[in-house]
């Protein structure tokens, strides 16, 4: 919407002419009582497209405060807040159409549609007035005939009602950005470490439990390790796992769950002929809604009572260390 | 290094045959009384120490006191591979 053009300036008084003076007089006052209110006007419309300039800041929109704390359309170019103290506010009911006119219902359904806990911010300020603000995280909205009523959290201001009926406003929206995947909450690794140049045991032909003795990082609370056994609380997990083995023929690693007595995740097929070794790997994902234990287990085809269960590193003055199991809790 | 509640970094032995059992960092399970609390670098190496003589706290073995040498792999696997694998 186009701001009006301002009165025509009427001609500039003469004193040298006696006979237009008087009537100039009366029409540049006239022009005067009617530039005023234009004036005011257009810093207010100015105020309201300042995001038009702002490229990349907060959208920025003019308007007044109504002192109204019930839920009800505070009307065109208004908004109000609910609470006794205007800090203590929970709901902020704002009219789409912004003082001067200004359509911003694109800018606030793009604002609740942000899937973040905070989809955004608002700062309400006195125009003119610095030192009178309240600022508010958005964290969600009811939609109403006319206007929306968004639930705030309060951040911050300068007092705790710095607002008075009728106060221009200037309002800055930004929008928070999505919620973002879900990262590793929670990791737990577990391993079997022997002295050094000690085997990793003899290995029988068929599933055998796998030792594991150390408990290497746990910042899974819940979590703990047992006779070799895992035990993880609810939730789901990302699990890595590598079993060695050596000269056992056909070999691959098996998550099993104690509690439930069941194989929860059966690793790659490997093979490890006279004189090698393999690593049995298994990766996946998995959800328990309850806790849990697992183990950790090979299947070996062939036995070898030599170090089937894998063959020692020999690094001087170092440990062996055999079968691996690292979680990552994910949610 | 913090741990979350209630954790303790620890080594489990065996009081018995005076040989340590494991490495672990959690809330202790009943199961585990015979314990020592050690630092997380004892913790995950801690094939590397032994049992003090009165069971109190874990001593770096020294380096001549480590195990022999076990032979290496076996050229051939106990049990013959099956035909067809």
């Amino acid at each position: 919407m186009a701001y009006p053009d301002p009165p025509t300036t009427p001609p500039i008084p003469q004193r040298g002419d006696r006979t237009t003076f008087s009537d100039r007089v009366d029409a540049f006052l006239t022009w005067v009582a009617a530039i005023i209110p234009w004036l005011q006007g257009f810093v207010n419309y100015f105020l309201s497209n300042l995001s038009a300039f702002s490229a990349g800041g907060a959208n920025t929109f003019s308007y007044n405060f109504d002192s109204a704390v019930t839920n009800t359309d505070p009307g065109p170019g208004f908004l109000n807040l609910n609470g006794p103290m205007q800090d203590s506010s929970t709901a902020l009911r704002i009219d789409p159409i912004a003082d001067g006119g200004v359509d911003i219902n694109a800018v606030l359904l793009n604002l609740i549609s942000s899937t973040n806990a905070a989809k955004g911010s608002i700062k309400i300020q006195v125009l003119n007035r610095p030192d009178a603000w309240l600022l508010f995280d958005i964290t969600g909205f009811t939609p109403r005939t006319g206007y929306y009523d968004l639930v705030v959290s309060y951040v911050a201001g300068t007092s705790q009602n710095p607002f008075i009926n009728g106060d221009k406003l200037i309002v800055f929206i930004e929008r928070n950005g999505n919620k973002g995947d879900s990262g590793t909450i929670g990791y737990i690794k577990v391993s079997d470490k022997k002295a050094a140049t000690t085997t990793g045991g003899a290995a029988v032909s068929g599933l055998q439990d796998r030792t594991l003795n150390t408990l290497d990082l746990n910042e899974i609370s819940g979590a703990s390790l047992s006779a070799s056994s895992v035990t993880l609380p609810a939730g789901s997990y990302e699990v890595y796992a590598r079993t060695p083995a050596a000269v056992v023929a056909g070999c691959r690693s098996v998550l099993f769950n104690v509690t439930d007595g069941v194989a929860v995740l059966y690793g790659g097929s490997d093979y490890t002929e006279a004189g090698s070794s393999a690593n049995c790997m298994l990766n996946g994902k998995f959800t328990i809604t309850s806790a849990k234990s697992f183990k950790l287990q090979t299947y070996a085809q062939n036995s070898n009572n030599n170090g089937g269960l894998g063959q020692p590193a020999r690094q001087a003055g170092q440990m062996e260390i055999y079968s691996e199991l690292i979680f990552r809790k994910i949610t | 290094m913090s741990y979350l509640p209630g954790m303790i970094s620890y080594v489990l032995f065996d009081p018995e045959a005076r040989e340590l059992l494991g490495g672990y960092v959690q809330v202790p399970p009943p199961e585990h009384v015979h314990r020592i609390e050690v630092s997380d670098e004892v913790r995950v190496s801690w094939p590397l120490y032994r049992l003090n003589a009165d069971m109190t706290g874990v001593e770096l073995i020294p380096w001549w006191e480590e195990q022999p040498e076990e032979p290496p792999v076996d050229p051939e696997p106990s049990d013959p591979v099956q035909s067809g694998n």
